[in-house]
């Protein structure tokens, strides 16, 4: 008791400086539908809503044209944030996904996506990424190279919790994370750093297929 | 021919280490750029330019952001996506649409997370500033060195006071550039606010661990007096970007064409 005291001296502080906060928690917890009070609006996230595919944004592909994250929709993602001048880390990332890539068995690798976003947008011009996708034998029937504003860019890192800074010679300092999405775009796991093992990746990948479709 | 008037004006006033009120952009002042040393710089990284940039002189207040969540109803607090912000979202609110009489309606709105942010300084044309840009704004050189120790003095008598209530915002006094409310009335969201302590070298799998700030240890940084910038870059990277907090708010930036 005597320990447990200061805790709750420390607790009631805590509660009385974000007292405010504690009205808004519903206890009813996160996965409610709708809200009883405001009627859904059309084009508004139902509350609970966790998708990427609800991200603001103007993406472009490789080829120049303009995709829409939602496109993605119906298939399991591994995303990746990357940029294509950087020589040390991302040359990695992408080498893993690939042997993800090849790992997975042939009628799951069809139905899978793989989506590279650069975080240095205004170098890394869809024709470079088009080049990159070429020189790293990229199959663009489900690999994407997607280039969007800085703006975009920076709130699709803070949704993964990817961190970057430019260093002021061309290159970045960055999260090294590969973010799998299931086929609703919700993040169903984050893999960080590059000791991690590849085959329960593909493995996860695989699982996500396994399930039933999600509803529409 | 009025264009390249203003732009030369503009140039020949940042020249002059002034700042100027932006005509065009009401209730935004214009700064004239500079070089910004992070207070922690790490080995091989070039100190930041700051482009001249325009800057809200105050942060957005409770009755602006109503305004925001009255055109934009996903960003009101029952309809907000939990990838967007947590659940102190706007928790000080009587309603969706009711900021509540308690507080004042020029009281800066807190409880709003860095999406949120984000999402109403574009949809005034505007974005937010970097940490670069707000640490730039918040020290004017033309400071002396009483004077810098007379405002760190301040801003650390206000971390150190805890508040139940926000004053109106222009409660304190612009500093040499104009800005008001930067130190005194609450913390700041910035655009890049988690990007101090990312990684440093690409090559190894690690954040940048011996380069962390160590409990109140600041032998790496810049200048070690400027212990309110440190605070500052911690609290900054101890956020998530769905954090709403009570004392967390904002105000918006420009670029220059």
């Amino acid at each position: 008791m005597s320990r447990a005291f200061p805790s709750l001296l420390l607790f009631a502080a805590f509660a009385a400086t974000f007292g405010p906060a504690a009205r808004a928690v519903d206890s009813s917890g996160a996965g409610h539908e709708g809200h009883p009070t405001h009627p859904a609006i059309p084009g508004d996230a139902p509350v609970a809503d966790r998708s990427l595919y609800q991200l603001p944004g103007a993406w472009t592909d490789q080829d120049g044209r303009a995709f829409a994250l939602a496109s993605l929709r119906g298939s399991p993602v591994l995303l990746v944030l990357f940029y294509g001048t950087c020589d040390s880390i991302c040359p990695i990332i992408v080498r893993d996904l690939k042997k993800v890539e090849a790992m997975l068995p042939e009628a799951d690798r069809r139905r899978t996506r793989f989506v590279l976003v650069t975080i240095d947008p205004l170098v890394d011009t869809p024709e470079r990424l088009l080049a990159y996708a070429r020189k790293n034998d990229l199959d663009l029937s489900r690999w994407s190279l997607l280039n969007g504003s800085p703006d975009d860019v920076r709130v699709l890192a803070n949704v993964l919790g990817f961190k970057y800074r430019p260093t002021g010679t061309g290159q970045y300092s960055h999260t090294i994370r590969i973010t799998l999405l299931d086929r609703s775009g919700n993040v169903a796991d984050h893999m960080d750093g590059l000791e991690r093992p590849l085959a329960p990746i593909a493995a996860r990948v695989s699982a996500l297929l396994a399930d039933e479709p999600p509803p529409k | 021919m009025r264009t390249i008037f203003a732009a030369t004006l503009g140039l020949a006033l940042s020249l002059a280490g002034a700042a100027k009120a932006s005509e065009a952009s009401p209730g935004m002042q214009r700064l004239p750029g500079g070089v910004y040393a992070p207070f922690y710089p790490v080995k091989n990284e070039a100190p930041t330019r700051v482009e001249p940039f325009l800057l809200d002189v105050l942060p957005v207040t409770r009755a602006q952001f109503l305004d925001f969540v009255r055109e934009v109803p996903s960003w009101r607090r029952s309809h907000v996506s939990p990838l967007f912000a947590d659940r102190a979202y706007l928790s000080d609110w009587v309603g969706d649409l009711e900021p509540g009489a308690e507080i004042p309606q020029d009281a800066p709105v807190t409880f709003v997370s860095w999406f949120a942010a984000e999402a109403y300084c574009r949809s005034q044309g505007k974005r937010l500033p970097t940490e670069a840009e707000w640490e730039f704004a918040a020290a004017p050189p033309s400071e002396d060195a009483a004077a810098k120790t007379e405002t760190e003095r301040r801003i650390l008598a206000f971390y150190a006071r805890p508040r139940g209530f926000l004053p109106r915002v222009g409660s304190t006094p612009p500093n040499a550039w104009g800005i008001r409310d930067l130190h005194g009335v609450i913390w700041e969201w910035v655009e890049d606010f988690n990007a101090s302590f990312a990684p440093a070298d690409n090559r190894t799998d690690r954040d940048r661990t011996s380069e962390r700030v160590c409990g109140g240890g600041s032998v790496g940084a810049a200048d070690p007096r400027s212990y309110t910038t440190f605070m500052r870059t911690a609290f900054r990277s101890s956020l998530q970007a769905t954090y709403a907090l009570h004392h967390l708010g904002f105000r918006c930036a420009r670029s220059l064409p």
